[in-house]
């Protein structure tokens, strides 16, 4: 199965992701917000970082860049699995690809931290590591059709415990954690290994 | 053509919690300054731009507000002043 | 006043110029003069003393140098940020951040590790919580957002340091040695200034980090940071040089485009024009030697081959990372340095008196200091353990800190006190380890900072292969503070030839006094260790009933070798080797992170630094000392008894507390 990582002018986990994703037996590309045909790829990731410095607001700038509009009409097509990770995850929200948006952390302060995860029945750890990453969602029955990835103790006052939303029908997952940070790396915990199974089993 | 000044304030909508706010909300309580206040934060941006009229510029400012400045699920913008130069 | 006095040069400084340059400088010249000449870029009051340390085929004349794994260079660096961080601490931190980050990849090294020393002062004072607010912030937004990992560091707190705070970091990169550039320029190249606009920001940063601070001195001098900007010209320096047609590579920090354009011509022996009308600026009305002396960030220079095709080359690179450039001058045959500025010569100099500053003698007076013995009880001891704010964690400020982007961090300071990454590139692993000691004495200070960092290594089951340093003192023209100097320096260098452990790279940084208070000698050492053998890694937990050992330490090398063994062999579970709170501090620490506690019978117990290992493991150990074991819910030591949750709360919860 073939995937893409996007580095986004100042995405900085794109190293790490790619590897991951060999790791997990994909074929990888990186591609740049310049790339408009997606159609080889069964899984395409939006990595962490901070996309142009974050400067006006965190993701807000690369939903103007082409890679963005073919992106949506990749996922009308139905046949693959999105995932943004961290930064990716803000700019699908800030892009009205997935719903909600993230707001700076309740205590205003970069957070590194690993959490207690719950996923579909599972617990895991992961780290996280952002200062706008507090899930702000108006209406929660408007997540009705997501799966929801839920903190054990809400590290940064997100909005229903939320720390990453899976929309089924559309098959794009947004996620605060960085489960490409325990995978690869040697005494590190291989619980990213979660997520990763599950977009494989998705993808099937 | 004419050049425009804009002066732009973004900020969070009222009803999401706004920690800085309540920062500055917690100090002002704690020096006994006020006990009675709501505290809003949020960016300013003044925008230099030149076009054919007022009209023109202003629906480009709008555009700029709305697309860039601004995540209109969550913030709000107020231009709050225009000056020509 | 005099031009060159309202620039702070010293009449005597002034006249040896006059002397060398055999005419007076015109003012330009003196503008040129004020900055190189200065204690920041010329090393003035240090040079003659810190050249040499055992050092180990290095690259001398480059802005760092490394240690050597398989066919790559590990190259790492520490510099001092104390006088931008006094005055505006914010910016302050990210530039020293972005300045140490430059150095390093002017060799091309790609940065893959940063840490930080910081000392404040006592976290009482409201102005130090601003501090470390501002500073964490800085160091958090810049190191995260450039995409290279802090993996370790080290917070003091000590009054000392009340109204100066001491911030030194350092960064790690690594590279193939053969794909290493230089900074030595050749004749007939082209010059080339990658990134970031020239502008008035950071005007003049060398010479006012070569005064002492008043209370007036200006916020200008400091520069603003841009990590989105450093981020891409990380990524397109990298890429631009591995170009063949790229000479010699430099980085602008202080002074300039004036301290990397000269001193690329003075290493390769060439000569330079530069056309400073051609130097992209930030604003119009910038004045000539602002151009020159302006610390800018985010830029680099390049010298490169005068052909079309290498600048074709050079403008796709930029143009994919949406970075400006221009090319600004030449180099040629000769050893002057001439800058034009709208076809008008302002100044032609000699690069070796430009290059060359005056360099003073420092006095080295041998001062006796008593050995002071402070005869506490051991209940005593404890309690004033506790109530210091260093024996607490820092998770406060690290937790502000990535430890992980870049997916090769093992351990990080959220688990152990030195960061591990692994090489994918040579299948090994390297711990980075931050430490400053304090003493009355300061060559016993330098002593305790690089054994403690050696057996610290070893407790990991790592070597110490090779440290960077910052030295921190007070102003140097004050003969107490000469002598201080000398005794670290010279220190450093017995213990550097003794157990042949290379130095680097360093920095200095004088003159760290305000309103007649002067930070104490500080001189912190960044020290990387290597592991070519997985199997020495541990990573176990400590549980009830573990027993606790003493492993005596009568020969630094002979002991290394029996631990090294004990980890092999899986016989222990964790090897610790004291430090500032001695052996129930280090106990202590460890044991809480397993929400656990202990019972030993032993003596010493709070002596600092001390030689000894202690083993923990659920095996017989022979040949070490059985002190005691781990135990549930309370310390018990001598015959005290002291209930683990309230350490527990002190040890995990005080800083964060104590900063609201």
């Amino acid at each position: 199965m073939r995937a893409c990582v996007i580095n986004f002018p100042g995405s900085n986990c794109v190293d790490e992701t790619n590897e991951s994703l060999l790791k997990a037996g994909f074929s990888v590309d990186i591609i740049n917000q310049n790339e408009t045909n997606l159609d080889d790829y069964n899984l395409i990731v939006l990595p962490g970082g901070f996309s142009w410095g974050d400067y006006v607001s965190c993701g807000r700038i690369a939903k103007f860049s082409p890679v963005i509009s073919a992106l949506k009409e990749k996922i009308k097509q139905k046949n693959s699995f999105i995932l943004g990770i961290c930064n990716g995850f803000q700019i699908l929200c800030e892009a009205n690809i997935l719903l909600g948006a993230l707001l700076e952390n309740e205590n205003q302060k970069f957070i590194l931290k690993d959490v207690d995860l719950s996923f579909k029945g599972k617990t895991f750890k992961l780290p996280i590591a952002h200062h706008q990453g507090r899930y702000f969602i108006d209406d929660i029955n408007k997540l009705k059709d997501y799966d929801l990835i839920k903190y054990k103790n809400n590290p940064n006052g997100s909005y229903f415990d939320i720390a990453g939303i899976y929309d089924k029908k559309n098959k794009v997952m947004g996620l605060m954690p960085h489960p490409e940070r325990n995978y690869i790396t040697p005494f590190k915990s291989e619980s990213g290994k979660i997520i990763f199974d599950f977009i494989k089993e998705e993808l099937r | 053509m004419k050049t425009f000044i804009y002066k732009i304030i973004t900020k969070l909508k009222e009803e999401i919690k706004n920690p800085q706010g309540e920062v500055v909300e917690n100090i002002v309580t704690r020096l006994s300054i006020s006990q009675n206040l709501k505290v809003n934060t949020g960016k300013f941006y003044e925008i230099k731009i030149t076009d054919i009229d007022k009209i023109e510029a202003d629906k480009k400012i709008d555009k700029i507000s709305k697309e860039i400045l601004v995540n209109p699920l969550v913030e709000t913008f107020e231009i709050v002043s225009v000056e020509e130069v | 006043m005099k031009l060159y006095q309202k620039l702070n040069i010293s009449d005597f400084l002034y006249q040896k110029i006059v002397e060398k340059l055999k005419r007076e400088p015109n003012d330009f010249e003196t503008y040129l003069f004020s900055a190189m000449h200065s204690e920041h870029c010329g090393y003035m009051h240090s040079k003659k003393y810190i050249n040499d340390f055992y050092k180990e085929n290095n690259y001398e004349n480059e802005n760092s140098g490394c240690i050597r794994l398989k066919d790559y260079c590990i190259f790492f660096k520490m510099e001092s940020h104390n006088h931008p961080c006094a005055i505006e601490p914010y910016q302050g931190s990210m530039t020293g951040i972005g300045g140490i980050v430059r150095d390093i990849l002017s060799l091309g090294a790609k940065p893959i590790a940063l840490s930080n020393s910081l000392k404040f002062g006592s976290l009482d004072k409201l102005k130090t919580k601003y501090y470390i607010d501002e500073i964490t912030r800085g160091i958090s937004d810049y190191g995260n957002s450039i995409g290279v990992p802090t993996i370790t560091g080290e917070t003091i707190f000590d009054k000392r340091f009340n109204n100066l705070p001491i911030v030194n970091v350092l960064a790690l990169g690594i590279i193939k040695e053969e794909d290493i550039k230089l900074s030595s320029a050749k004749e007939d190249n082209l010059i080339i200034l990658l990134g970031s606009k020239t502008g008035v920001d950071g005007l003049n940063g060398a010479s006012f980090a070569s005064g002492v601070l008043d209370e007036n001195s200006s916020r200008q001098s400091v520069q603003i940071g841009d990590p989105y900007t450093k981020k891409r010209l990380i990524d397109a320096t990298i890429e631009i040089n591995k170009l063949k047609e790229i000479t010699a590579c430099q980085d602008l920090g202080a002074s300039g485009i004036l301290s990397s354009t000269s001193e690329m011509a003075y290493k390769g022996n060439c000569a330079v024009e530069l056309y400073l009308e051609k130097v992209h600026t930030q604003i119009e009305s910038i004045k000539p030697e602002e151009i020159m002396l302006s610390e800018s960030q985010e830029r680099m220079a390049f010298t490169i081959e005068n052909s079309s095709c290498a600048i074709k080359k050079f403008d796709e690179i930029a143009k994919k990372y949406e970075l400006d450039y221009s090319i600004i001058g030449k180099t040629k045959k000769g050893n002057t340095y001439e800058v034009y500025y709208n076809n008008k010569q302002l100044c032609s100099l000699d690069l070796a008196v430009l290059c060359e500053p005056y360099l003073f003698d420092l006095d080295k007076k041998e001062i006796k200091i008593p050995e002071i013995y402070d005869k506490k009880s051991n209940l005593e001891q404890f309690l004033f353990m506790i109530n210091d704010d260093n024996f607490s964690s820092k998770e406060f400020i690290y937790s502000q800190f990535d430890q992980e982007v870049q997916g090769r961090t093992s351990f990080s300071q959220k688990e152990n006190s030195i960061g591990i990454l692994y090489l994918k590139e040579t299948g090994s692993f390297i711990g980075l380890l931050n430490q400053t000691t304090f003493d009355i004495n300061p060559k016993k200070a330098l002593y305790n900072a690089f054994m403690s960092s050696f057996r610290k290594f070893i407790s990991f089951g790592f070597e110490l292969r090779g440290i960077t340093n910052c030295l921190n003192f007070a102003n140097p023209e004050n003969p107490l503070v000469q002598s201080d100097f000398r005794a670290v320096v010279d220190e450093l260098k017995r213990l550097s030839f003794l157990y042949k452990i290379p130095i680097v790279s360093g920095n200095v940084s004088f003159y760290n006094e305000i309103k007649n208070e002067k930070i104490p000698p500080t001189a912190t050492l960044g020290c990387v260790g290597v592991c070519e053998d997985e199997k020495r890694i541990i990573k176990s937990k400590i549980e009830k009933n573990d027993k606790i050992y003493i492993l005596e330490n009568k020969d630094e090398l002979k002991s290394r070798d029996i631990i090294f063994k004990l980890l092999e062999e899986k016989m222990v579970k964790k090897v610790i080797s004291t430090g500032q709170f001695g052996l129930v501090g280090s106990l202590l620490k460890e044991t809480l992170f397993y929400d656990l506690g202990f019972k030993i019978n032993y003596q010493n117990y709070f002596e600092p630094y001390q030689k000894d290992y202690i083993l923990i493991t659920d095996k017989e150990i022979e040949n070490a000392k059985l002190i005691g074991e781990i135990i549930d819910d309370k310390i018990i030591f001598d015959d005290i008894i002291f209930e683990k949750e309230r350490i527990k709360d002190i040890y995990f919860n005080k800083i964060e507390k104590k900063m609201k």
